[in-house]
């Protein structure tokens, strides 16, 4: 069916008793400016096509401008909610391409952030997926627990949402004095909130009912359509690119990584809950055993990779971020091209809409954990 | 001193009623004159009370999400919140949409607030403090309670805009299910007190309070309750986060204002009847009626918040489901129970 | 970490031997991590990519990434699919290039083979120029519909459209 622009179908492709809803760009549920057309049968979706670019930034143009260093900034700000994962896909790219060894002690504070920042970004998701389903006050604890990562980022390198702490060859800067306490004093407290967030809201029969056989993805389809991260592992696909393709160290860490069954709503999101408590428990290994040593390599002013170009991924809280550079040889990147999770997610909302009412696909996309920065670029 | 009060106004009141009953004429005025004052203390007694409640939820709901609510307006605590943002409301443009139906739309909001007026009417504050003692009282309330269906559908047909249509169908849908568990609820706490009038109803828990013997019932007129007053967890005409606002979404300024006041002042008046009916009223030792009937009206409230603010959203198929294969059901059963109880006793 | 590269680079080599018989027509390469080059010309596209999701025991079925590079110099653009099989250590990329000075440069679409596809080509499509047939519903995913031109090319700024100015009567069917 083609949508106009003016949001109206073309004549003869709608049933009589069909009707568009148009789930606007502006819309307390969509996180971002996603827009949504519906076709709905009364409260039945038909259809729910996505319509994206209302955030498109010209991501991948502009880093073509610039150097490599300074292309780090530019990636913060796809995936603004988990900067730091962004940040390591590109410059582990870089890394990979010029050829540069990252020492040890910078490998594991990249985790560090990294796994931080996956509780972090895990908390707006909770707190927002609350949100779309009525309940007001998860958000609010949520976002109390996220203000700790939060203040141990801004310690650490100055910034609470765009950090800029990667860097080619290593991180910015060692963790300042106090860091690792404060991390414990985080550590212990935790767990025991989090039990009490899946008490209140996880447990709860009415968020049970709205989420369980809701947006059901096969593992087959996930597979095919691309998903990755909590919407691929929620289908029961048992693959998590920390441990079966290991990058920075994470190899050197023992987690566990929660597997869904059915692929509804809900598998997806304990997969994504219980993720944070595997997040702490890598975050306490890592404070264990902290390596000496240098926080960041010995790399060129101007770094001038050779030609040829490459593919790297990690997991980033939503999924595979990959990044794609191409190098010519000179200072500049010659393409940079951003596989973000949520793209691909995209492509199952109307796999998963199908069927089911109205109120459901807020369920669903906030089940999906999108990003709009990141799928427009 | 205000036992004093109380018998100073009768005696006023009396006097006044000797010297209209002189001539039919007088008589008619006296009774179209106290009508309005009643009114007049009806409406002002709402108001006042809603300012409070509004200011109440802020401040609750603060609390709960570990948040401190209004602040500022107002030094202590900000109590004149509520009163800042009606003083905001009135001061906007009245936008009516292009295409909206104006007669419905222009008469919604006041079809509302009448509806939750006419609630009032029956509510005992205390032995003799009630608008009317109507005799068939509780047969009243639920007649005067499905006036709101009415207005929710002139709101969201007269917007002319599918998301506040869709939410306006999902909320008559709502009310019209849910009044028939409640009423049935209602009917056990009647059948034994053995009377439909409020007054009596609250004077025969004098031994013991209803909530007691009827906690089916109560719970049964509790989910009901949510489900009339359009809150979480079954507020699915509203639904911010999904149909931003559902059938008030076109409307602003002082029109906004009355649903808002209404939404408010009908919580007020179902806890009061709650009160009532489970909780005994305005009996109680040592304080003045009145104010039992105020405390546990607003511990009710507060009750009803708390809920409020911990639970999820159902949806909408569920929440009929529930409503008619769940609370049907037990309603029934706690009728039955208390129906034989009464037959043998 | 190196436990993984070799499984990748012996998956590779399998893989290579599987495309030597699949797909002869492709010009193979396996780089220094595991990961296996596959160059094809626009036509035999499908049939490389139905090669390589029939590779056992580690069928490429997961399409990461599909990218456009443009090439002025060659006067191409190339388009790269980097697939990986899932769960499993292979990983390849299969690279079309297409011509560039034509109106309308284009190659078949591989949405059948990796549904993921779909929004990939959109955008390539979109910010780039390559038509690809056979697909569902070609049409821009980031830019807007009236928008004119393919700004990643190398040579959208120097080149540009006219802009116009955008009216009602460009959005009536």
């Amino acid at each position: 069916m083609t949508i106009t622009p003016e949001f109206r179908p073309a004549p003869g492709d709608l049933e009589e008793h069909e009707f568009l809803v148009n789930m606007g760009p502006q819309h307390p549920s969509t996180h971002g400016v996603l827009r949504v057309i519906l076709r709905v049968d009364g409260e039945r979706l038909v259809d729910a096509i996505p319509d994206i670019g209302f955030l498109h930034r010209c991501f991948e143009k502009v880093a073509e401008g610039w150097t490599y260093q300074q292309v780090v900034p530019l990636t913060d700000r796809l995936d603004y909610v988990s900067a730091m994962t962004n940040e390591l896909a590109y410059v582990m790219a870089v890394e990979k391409l010029a050829g540069i060894e990252v020492p040890e002690r910078a490998q594991w504070l990249r985790v560090l952030v990294a796994e931080l920042q996956r509780i972090a970004s895990h908390l707006v998701w909770f707190g927002t997926f609350a949100l779309d389903l009525g309940a007001t006050t998860p958000f609010l604890y949520a976002i109390r627990e996220r203000e700790h990562i939060l203040d141990l980022f801004e310690a650490l390198c100055g910034a609470r949402l765009t950090y800029s702490y990667m860097r080619i060859g290593g991180v910015r800067g060692d963790l300042p004095p106090g860091f690792v306490g404060k991390t414990r004093e985080f550590l212990k407290l935790m767990p025991s909130r989090l039990r009490e967030y899946e008490n209140l809201f996880m447990r709860n029969r009415i968020f049970e009912n709205r989420t369980k056989g809701i947006g059901r993805v096969t593992a087959e389809e996930a597979v095919a359509y691309g998903a990755s991260g909590p919407t691929l592992r929620g289908s029961g696909v048992d693959w998590d690119l920390r441990r079966d393709e290991p990058y920075s160290a994470y190899d050197r860490f023992e987690f566990g990584v929660p597997v869904g069954q059915s692929g509804d709503v809900y598998d997806r999101a304990v997969c994504r809950f219980k993720e944070m408590y595997e997040s702490l428990k890598i975050v306490e290994q890592v404070l264990d055993g902290l390596p000496e040593g240098d926080v960041r390599a010995k790399v060129p002013r101007v770094l001038k990779p050779p030609a040829g170009d490459v593919y790297t991924r990690v997991e980033s809280p939503r999924g595979e971020v990959g990044v794609y550079l191409v190098s010519d040889g000179g200072p500049k990147p010659y393409r940079v091209k951003w596989r973000a999770p949520s793209f691909a997610h995209l492509r199952l909302l109307p796999v998963m809409a199908k069927g089911h009412m109205v109120a459901d696909i807020v369920a669903i996309i906030g089940s999906i954990d999108i990003i709009l920065g990141e799928v427009d670029r | 001193m205000p036992a004093d009060l109380g018998a100073f106004l009768q005696g006023v009141f009396d006097q006044v009623h000797l010297w209209a009953s002189q001539s039919p004429f007088w008589s008619a005025l006296f009774s179209l004159g106290w009508g309005i004052v009643k009114v007049i203390l009806v409406l002002g007694f709402i108001i006042v009370n809603v300012l409070v409640l509004v200011w109440l939820e802020r401040k609750f709901s603060g609390r709960v999400q570990s948040r401190l609510g209004p602040m500022r307006v107002g030094r202590p605590h900000g109590w004149a919140q509520t009163i800042a943002d009606m003083i905001k409301l009135l001061g906007k443009e009245d936008i009516v949409p292009r295409a909206a139906d104006k007669a419905l739309f222009v008469i919604a909001p006041v079809v509302i607030f009448t509806a939750t007026m006419l609630v009032y009417v029956v509510v005992p504050m205390g032995p003799r403090t009630i608008v009317s003692d109507l005799n068939i009282g509780v047969l009243y309330l639920a007649a005067a309670a499905s006036f709101t269906v009415i207005s929710v559908l002139m709101a969201g047909w007269g917007s002319s805009s599918k998301w506040s249509l869709l939410g306006a169908l999902r909320g008559a849908a709502m009310l019209v299910s849910y009044e028939v568990p409640m009423v049935l609820a209602v009917i056990g706490v009647v059948l034994l007190s053995g009377t439909l009038s409020t007054n009596a109803i609250v004077e025969s828990q004098s031994g013991l309070w209803y909530i007691l013997v009827q906690p089916i019932g109560f719970l049964v007129f509790l989910a009901a309750l949510f489900a009339e007053l359009n809150r979480v967890p079954f507020d699915l005409a509203e639904a911010e986060s999904e149909l931003v606002s559902g059938f008030n979404i076109e409307y602003s300024g002082l029109r906004f204002a009355f649903f808002f006041l209404a939404e408010y002042a009908n919580l007020l008046a179902l806890s009061a009847i709650a009160v009532t009916l489970y909780f005994g009223g305005w009996q109680g030792p040592f304080l003045p009626p009145f104010v039992w009937f105020m405390l546990k009206t607003y511990g009710f409230i507060l009750l009803v918040m708390w809920i409020r603010w911990t639970l999820p959203r159902v949806r909408v198929d569920q929440l009929l489901e529930f409503g008619w294969k769940v609370l049907l059901p037990a309603a029934l059963v706690n009728l039955a129970v208390t129906g034989v109880y009464v037959l043998l006793t | 970490m190196s436990g993984m590269t070799d499984r990748r680079l012996s998956a590779a080599r399998a893989l290579r031997d599987h495309l030597a018989r699949a797909a002869p027509y492709a010009e193979t390469d396996v780089r220094p991590d595991g990961e296996v080059v596959v160059r094809v010309p626009p036509d035999k596209a499908v049939a490389a990519a139905e090669a390589l999701a029939g590779f056992r025991p580690h069928p490429l079925n997961y399409l990461s990434c599909a990218s456009g590079v443009d090439r002025p110099d060659d006067d191409q653009i190339e388009v790269v699919y980097t697939v990986h099989s899932l769960p499993g250590p292979a990983k390849a990329s299969l690279r079309v290039r297409v011509d560039r000075k034509t109106e309308r440069p284009s190659l078949p679409s591989l949405v059948q083979v990796w549904p993921a596809a779909d929004y990939h080509e959109r955008e390539i499509y979109d910010l780039l120029g390559v038509w690809f047939e056979g697909h569902p519903d070609l049409r821009r995913i980031l830019l807007a519909e009236t928008f004119q031109g393919h700004p990643l090319r190398k040579d959208f700024v120097q080149n540009r459209p006219p802009r116009r100015r955008v009216t009602r009567e460009d959005y009536q069917p």
